[in-house]
């Protein structure tokens, strides 16, 4: 279990560094919140850039990443190489498709949400009153797709998956941001040592 | 006079021989018919055909084709209705599984409805074609068996409806989809620390949401913290480079750096504004420790509890300390030796970090 774990990290920092390089060539006077951006930016696109094969999330994070800004785009590319940034601006340019389609669903559901949301808060004052168990059943429901809503928020690309395949990204997402936080800790020991 | 009534006899016996000759022939073949119909159940329609064309010839032999009929079409009427009912009970099995088989199913199954119908109201019409009828309903069951047991062997293997439980195609998929939604939750249970104690869905997507937004915290916390260091980023490249030529040295600086209090002391060169800087930093290194011990704790264990080895190494023998400490050591020195210029200028900015700290850990916990 030790090995493709390692695996993992080490690439990551070889594709870390490799970000990381461009700022520094780039551009020699930066904020502080550029610089802490541009860290976060690129070790986001590291850490999507080696599951980029196995899940949804690292696309969906890498295609935001490289459509908000030019110098991200080209640090996106640096990570990549250029034929698997092709790739990802396919698959970028199909979610902005289906995510289009999705806001109109959810502008939708928002109108729906709002009556959804008076009606719990109604049987959550009936529960008080003392309601039948079939009515806490149906509270108990809403808030988990409540609860979904949110985790789907939270994962990249998440508000075009479906419950079943939000859990497998959310899983997914939180491995590889372990093993990132995991390796960022290190280096901030590392540069705090030395 | 002898003559005549012997020539009457004569002849009324030759007639009757005439007659009975042909009685004869005509039982020997009801006989033959019989055996024939005992023989091939199928094949007997033709031979009742025959029969009845015998029952208007002559009136004697009518008992004899009788049992013959009786036998023909009882046997005849219970095989139909037995193909019936065959059908019948494939079409109530399967009614429930497949919508789309059932469908077809139904179709053959009224076609062969009306064939039956077709062959029990008129019987004379010869039996090939029914015995074809009946071989097309035959083998469209069968391949309609076949074709059933294709579609659903997935669901067989994976979904068992257990007894009461609904059997139609909406509430399988539905069962299904709950299972691995169930089975995901449970991976995730593992995962997710503190979220073993909580039974319910929505108390554990609480959890995992209150998780994944602290890993994200920690990645923007950790990224503002690497700005805060060094604002130039060719501080991590050095640190890269020496993690590539010394990976032994990356587990030893982590275990050292996350049990600083053991390792405060013993850097003599360490000034005490650095040592604050640590000591600030270990509120948040012991918060994420806490969680990491947590899920080692967790029955099982993913991959990156082990390559952290962070509780592993607080159970070292004092031995391999000491070794790791002189690694650590010539590492420090080899670090020290081409970063001693760079500390001074970032003494500024270190005084801000345990105020940035304090600031991004109340946000956080």
């Amino acid at each position: 279990m030790r090995g493709p774990a390692r695996q993992v990290k080490v690439e990551f920092l070889k594709r870390w560094a490799r970000g990381l390089q461009i700022y520094r060539n780039r551009k020699k006077n930066m904020s502080l919140i550029e610089t802490k951006n541009a860290i976060k930016l690129s070790a986001d696109v590291a850490m999507a850039s080696t599951k980029l094969h196995t899940s949804q999330w690292s696309r969906a994070l890498i295609s935001s990443a490289s459509s908000s800004n030019d110098t991200n785009n080209t640090v996106v590319h640096h990570i990549l190489g250029t034929d698997k940034a092709d790739h990802v601006k396919h698959y970028s340019e199909n979610l902005k498709k289906s995510s289009s389609r999705i806001c109109t669903v959810n502008s939708k559901n928002m109108v729906r949400s709002k009556k959804v949301l008076r009606k719990s808060c109604a049987l959550v004052r009936a529960r008080k009153a003392g309601v039948p168990h079939r009515v806490l059943a149906a509270t108990i429901a809403r808030r988990i797709v409540k609860r979904t809503q949110v985790l789907k928020s939270l994962v990249p690309g998440g508000k075009s998956m479906d419950d079943v395949s939000i859990l497998k990204e959310a899983l997914d997402y939180i491995l590889s941001l372990q093993v990132q936080v995991n390796i960022m800790r290190r280096v901030v020991e590392m540069s705090e040592l030395a | 006079m002898n003559a005549l009534p012997d020539m009457l006899q004569c002849m009324s016996t030759s007639r009757n021989a005439s007659e009975m000759s042909v009685l004869e022939r005509q039982r020997a073949r009801i006989k033959w018919q019989q055996h024939e119909q005992l023989g091939f159940l199928e094949g007997n329609m033709y031979s009742q055909a025959e029969a009845l064309d015998f029952e208007l010839t002559s009136n004697d032999s009518y008992l004899k084709p009788d049992p013959g009929m009786d036998n023909g079409w009882p046997d005849y009427s219970k095989f139909l209705d037995n193909d019936y009912v065959k059908i019948n009970s494939v079409m109530g099995r399967d009614s429930f599984k497949k919508r789309k088989a059932d469908k077809a199913l139904a179709q053959k199954a009224g076609e062969a409805h009306i064939k039956q119908k077709m062959s029990k109201g008129l019987a004379e019409e010869g039996e090939s074609k029914i015995t074809a009828g009946q071989r097309e309903t035959s083998n469209d069951t069968s391949k309609e068996n076949s074709k059933i047991s294709e579609v659903q062997k997935p669901d067989y293997i994976h979904v068992r409806a257990r007894r009461g439980q609904a059997t139609d195609s909406h509430s399988l998929a539905e069962r299904v989809r709950r299972e691995k939604i169930s089975e995901r939750m449970k991976y995730l249970q593992d995962l997710v620390p503190g979220c073993n104690k909580i039974t319910g869905k929505a108390g554990m997507l609480d959890e995992i949401i209150n998780y994944v937004q602290s890993l994200q915290r920690q990645v923007e916390f950790l990224s503002m913290k690497l700005a805060t260091i060094n604002s130039r980023m060719d501080f991590n490249i050095d640190n890269f480079i020496a993690k590539e030529m010394f990976p032994a040295c990356l587990s030893n600086f982590t275990t050292i750096g996350s049990s600083s209090e053991l390792a405060g002391p013993s850097y003599p060169q360490f000034n005490a504004l650095q040592q604050a800087v640590t000591s600030g930093l270990d509120l948040g290194i012991n918060h994420f420790e806490m969680t990491h011990k947590r899920t080692v704790s967790a029955p099982i264990s993913h991959p990156e509890a082990l390559v952290d080895s962070s509780c592993f190494n607080t159970i070292h023998p004092l031995a391999t300390w000491d070794a790791e400490l002189q690694n650590l050591y010539n590492a420090e020195f080899q670090q020290a030796s081409s970063t001693t210029y760079q500390s001074q200028p970032y003494a500024g900015i270190r005084v801000i970090l345990p105020l940035q700290l304090s600031v991004d850990f109340s946000l956080a916990s």
